[in-house]
């Protein structure tokens, strides 16, 4: 098998198996090697499709008044090295993607230090070969880049099954910490992405895919 | 309080089982034994008069909007007890489950057919559904059917449809009446009534009490499928005819219904099971005056008022304590006085207005309580050209304190070419009032946090949270929202009726309604907690298109045969416009792609095919009446499965199914009559998305019929 960055990852793992190989030995170099290797541009490597798998975004832990809640912690995520990021490092330009909930913030404006920015981009992930120059948010108190609420963002929620779906078409252009472009689509909300989540799914796990343009264009190709 | 112990029930139901059909035995000589009068159809002889499309008396066949009439002998044939099983058999009426059992006319949500007893508004709705449950069809004399909206005479919640639920006249002399009906699940119907006309007085009195056990389609969760309930329902009228001109009419009603359950609501990993207790009063008091000034010239002053109030109680089962409670109190009281004159000899002029007080006591509602007025006028012309052509316009102006004024016009014609062909067509507008929901709503989610605040309060609301620092920023210039406007429709009707010779009998309608400024709920400013607050806006837009057909057949003069279908094509048109923007995506083994409009189903809940199936027997000289009934109804959309709320996913249909009901009547000698039959005969279930189905039902009773 591989070796993935594992123990970083937690329980991320990539599973698409042509793309398994390739990404996590380029990531575990960039991970391990970048500080003392400068790259060259033969060295960048080709921006590849990215799968994680149920990351915990403050999972309910505790029920108050008969309804779930969670700690009110965030997850802090790194899509350059595809990482979950220490909270301690909260404060910095390690991460690009912070998520809570169903609430996703990105590194910039009243969230971060960092460059980071996202729009919500209507139209099919694969049909998406370039990052619109224009059109990025960026966090504010109260108004987060990726809009929340049903049928704003990235999910409807339906007041019927009390359940939350990722709206098919709708694509989340992330402008990482350092201002790389960022493709990213999520596809499930509840642990193990059940093909048809029920009352009994536990929600707040993500899945979702994404592509990293780490050479600093625009383009997804 | 709980319910009385099954057993006895059971027994009552086996005994009443035994002596239904030993008296159809026993006495089938006797019966046959009697004079015989002609076989026939209990087809009516005298011309259907039918009142609801035009707020006057007029012959169904001359009127020129498309109005159906379910017959009090049609009711009995059929042995159904309830409105919504009634409704649910007939063409191109599907009953919707949302808070109770609704009605869908030409494919339109049940909140907009208004519903009358005796000409006057049946209210308690909840969440728009008047839950058709409630009421009983023991009573009635007929159930008037109009299709398409009727605002120009009746004003609010007549957009769809009107169906109107007309109480038996006292004939001359005294009558009484007992009906016993027992059915699988514990289902008891007991009804008791009198009337009697004498000299100038008349009256009638029913008392109807409804039980039904309830059912368990899934046993392994706690609680039942359905509920059980008690139902009671008073009803009663008394006339006075003072002399020639003027007549006295006092009519009354109580129903009141206690349902018991047991839920569980899961608290943590624990599940903690609860007593269910839900209470329903309702009553109604109508007193009216009719003055005839001169032959053709008549004046009715009429009050109303109506109460409807309902408590529901979630008791922990473990230690006797409330886990919640909500109690709704809604209060309509009105004041009419309509003129109705025949000019000449062939115009009739109706027109009339009123005012109308309603108020609101609930949860959630600013202030606890809420009242609106609505002052409105409304009048009608019908103009009888020829022999031919007859044509109707009207109009109502609605003046309501918590919403933009409506002009709601209507115009109608018919068309006789020739005795055995009347042609139809009517356009007209119709309109539904917002909610007490979409006015009153002051709601802020304890844990979530954001707000939803109702239309008639939003600004004042919002410029309150404003001034106390609780918004971050506006989405909207609040300033410049407009008032809410109630959501309307424009809808076409066109049909004709023709029966070729006297034993068949063909009619269509095709209908288009075009239902605009549908209300719902959308952000207008952002808390300092991120979260949004709410009001509701006049958005989307939905047509509802097809055509209706009935074809009845009568090839012996004992037998008639209906065939009925319905074609419905029912479309949110904000979401075609997405469609052919290519802006709609749905997520197939995990890529995404454009929703094409051909996956495109329509609105949910509707069923581009119905049809029924009639067979009616009935045999004056033996006593012998079947009734069988076919049901079709199409696949239709549940809800939403993948994300992108609309329906076009096949794993977002219910199934096609069919349902074939069976009853059998027999009088027994001139008082009594017994009955047996099978409801759902081929015992269809869908747990999962039609837990009201209930399986097969055996049912069988005797009506006792007294005329001295």
């Amino acid at each position: 098998m591989f070796t993935e960055p594992a123990l970083l990852l937690g329980s991320l793992t990539t599973i698409d198996m042509r793309i398994l190989l390739l990404p996590t030995l380029l990531l575990f170099l960039l991970a391990s090697g970048c500080d003392s290797d400068p790259a060259s541009v033969d060295e960048i490597p080709e921006p590849e499709l990215m799968l994680v798998e149920d990351l915990p975004a403050d999972p309910f832990v505790a029920f108050v008044e008969g309804r779930p809640v969670g700690t009110g912690r965030f997850t802090f995520f790194s899509l350059r090295e595809n990482r979950i990021v220490p909270a301690a490092d909260s404060a910095s330009t390690e991460w690009d993607l912070a998520l809570q909930g169903s609430l996703l913030l990105t590194n910039g404006g009243t969230s971060g230090p960092g460059n980071g920015g996202a729009q919500v981009y209507e139209g099919i992930f694969e049909e998406v070969t370039e990052a619109p120059a224009s059109g990025y948010a960026v966090d504010a108190e109260g108004t987060p880049a990726i809009t929340p609420g049903s049928g704003n963002g990235w999910y409807n929620y339906d007041f019927a099954t009390n359940l939350l779906t990722p709206i098919p078409g709708r694509v989340l252009l992330i402008r990482t910490a350092d201002g790389k472009y960022v493709k990213l689509r999520i596809l499930s909300y509840y642990k193990g992405a059940p093909a048809t989540p029920d009352a009994d799914s536990e929600g707040r796990y993500f899945t979702f895919e994404y592509l990293y343009q780490p050479d600093g264009s625009r383009t997804f190709e | 309080m709980h319910s009385p112990p099954a057993i006895p029930l059971r027994r009552l139901y086996r005994v009443a089982l035994v002596v239904a059909a030993l008296f159809g035995l026993l006495s089938f000589n006797a019966a046959a034994q009697t004079a015989p009068p002609p076989d026939s159809l209990w087809t009516v002889k005298m011309p259907q008069v039918v009142v609801t499309a035009t707020r006057t008396a007029r012959t169904l066949r001359d009127v020129p909007i498309p109005t159906q009439v379910v017959t009090a002998q049609e009711i009995e044939a059929g042995g159904t007890r309830r409105l919504s099983d009634l409704l649910a058999e007939q063409t191109g009426l599907a009953l919707v489950y949302d808070h109770g059992a609704g009605i869908q006319v030409q494919g339109l949500a049940s909140d907009y057919t208004l519903i009358l007893i005796d000409g006057e508004p049946v209210i308690g709705r909840t969440a728009g559904t008047l839950d058709l449950d409630r009421l009983t069809v023991a009573d009635l004399e007929r159930v008037e059917i109009v299709r398409g909206p009727s605002s120009s005479l009746y004003g609010s919640e007549a957009l769809a449809g009107v169906i109107n639920l007309i109480t038996r006249k006292p004939a001359d002399g005294f009558h009484a009446g007992a009906d016993l009906h027992v059915e699988t699940h514990q289902t008891l119907d007991l009804s008791a009534d009198t009337d009697f006309r004498h000299n100038r007085l008349a009256g009638r009195f029913l008392l109807n009490r409804y039980r039904s056990g309830g059912y368990d389609l899934a046993p392994d969760v706690l609680g039942p499928t359905l509920p059980g309930f008690t139902d009671y329902t008073t009803s009663s009228r008394l006339t006075f005819e003072q002399n020639e001109r003027a007549t006295w009419n006092l009519s009354a009603r109580l129903a009141r219904q206690a349902q018991r359950s047991v839920a569980e609501v899961r608290l943590g990993e624990t599940l903690i099971p609860y007593d269910d207790a839900a209470n329903r009063t309702d009553w109604s008091l109508a007193p009216s005056f009719t003055y005839r000034f001169a032959p053709g010239v008549k004046g009715t002053l009429k009050g109303y008022a109506s109460r409807y109030f309902t408590d529901l109680t979630l008791r922990d089962q473990n230690d006797g304590s409330v886990f919640s409670t909500s109690r709704f109190d809604q209060f309509y009281g009105k004041a009419e006085a309509q003129m109705d004159a025949i000019i000449g000899r062939s115009q009739l002029a109706t027109f009339g207005s009123g005012y109308l007080s309603e108020s609101v006591t609930a949860d959630r509602v600013q202030g606890g309580r809420r009242s609106s007025t609505n002052v409105y006028g409304f009048a009608q012309h019908e103009w009888i050209a020829s022999r031919q052509w007859t044509f109707i316009l009207s109009a109502r102006l609605d003046v309501h304190s918590d919403y933009a004024t409506r002009l709601s016009p209507k115009a109608a014609f018919r068309y006789k070419p020739f005795s055995r062909l009347r042609l139809r067509a009517s356009a007209g507008s119709g309109f539904k009032a917002p909610t007490f929901q979409q006015r009153y709503l002051d709601f802020t989610n304890p844990l979530a946090g954001y707000s939803v605040f109702g239309a008639t309060d939003a600004v004042k609301a919002l410029q309150q949270l404003d001034a106390q620092g609780q918004i971050v920023r506006f989405l909207t210039d609040i300033t410049a929202l407009q008032e809410i406007r109630p959501e309307t429709a424009i809808a076409f009707n066109a049909g004709l009726e023709w029966n070729p010779i006297d034993r068949l009998e063909l009619q269509l309608n095709f209908f288009r309604n075009n239902v605009s400024d549908l209300i719902e709920a959308a952000p207008v400013a952002v808390k300092p907690n991120g979260q949004q607050v709410f009001t509701y806006f006049n958005l989307n837009r939905i047509y509802t298109q097809g055509v209706e057909a009935d074809f009845t057949l009568r090839p012996h003069r004992t037998v008639a045969v209906s065939l009925g279908y319905q074609y419905l094509d029912a479309r949110d048109r904000d979401v075609l416009a997405a469609l052919a923007e290519g802006s709609l995506y749905k997520r197939v083994n995990g890529r995404d792609r454009r929703v094409t409009r051909d996956e495109y189903g329509g609105l949910f809940n509707r069923s581009r095919h119905a049809g029924s199936l009639r067979v009616l027997y009935h045999s004056e000289s033996s006593g012998f009446t079947v009734s069988l009934r076919g049901l079709y109804r199409g696949r239709y959309g549940f809800g939403d499965a993948n994300g992108n709320l609309i329906l076009d996913d096949a794993s977002e249909y219910v199934p096609a199914y069919t349902l074939w009901h069976l009853t059998l009547t027999r009088a027994v000698g001139p008082y009594v009559s017994a009955q047996a039959g099978v409801k759902n005969l081929f015992d269809k279930t869908n747990p999962e998305h039609i837990p009201v189905l209930a399986g097969r039902l055996l049912f069988a009773g005797l009506k006792f019929n007294l005329r001295p």
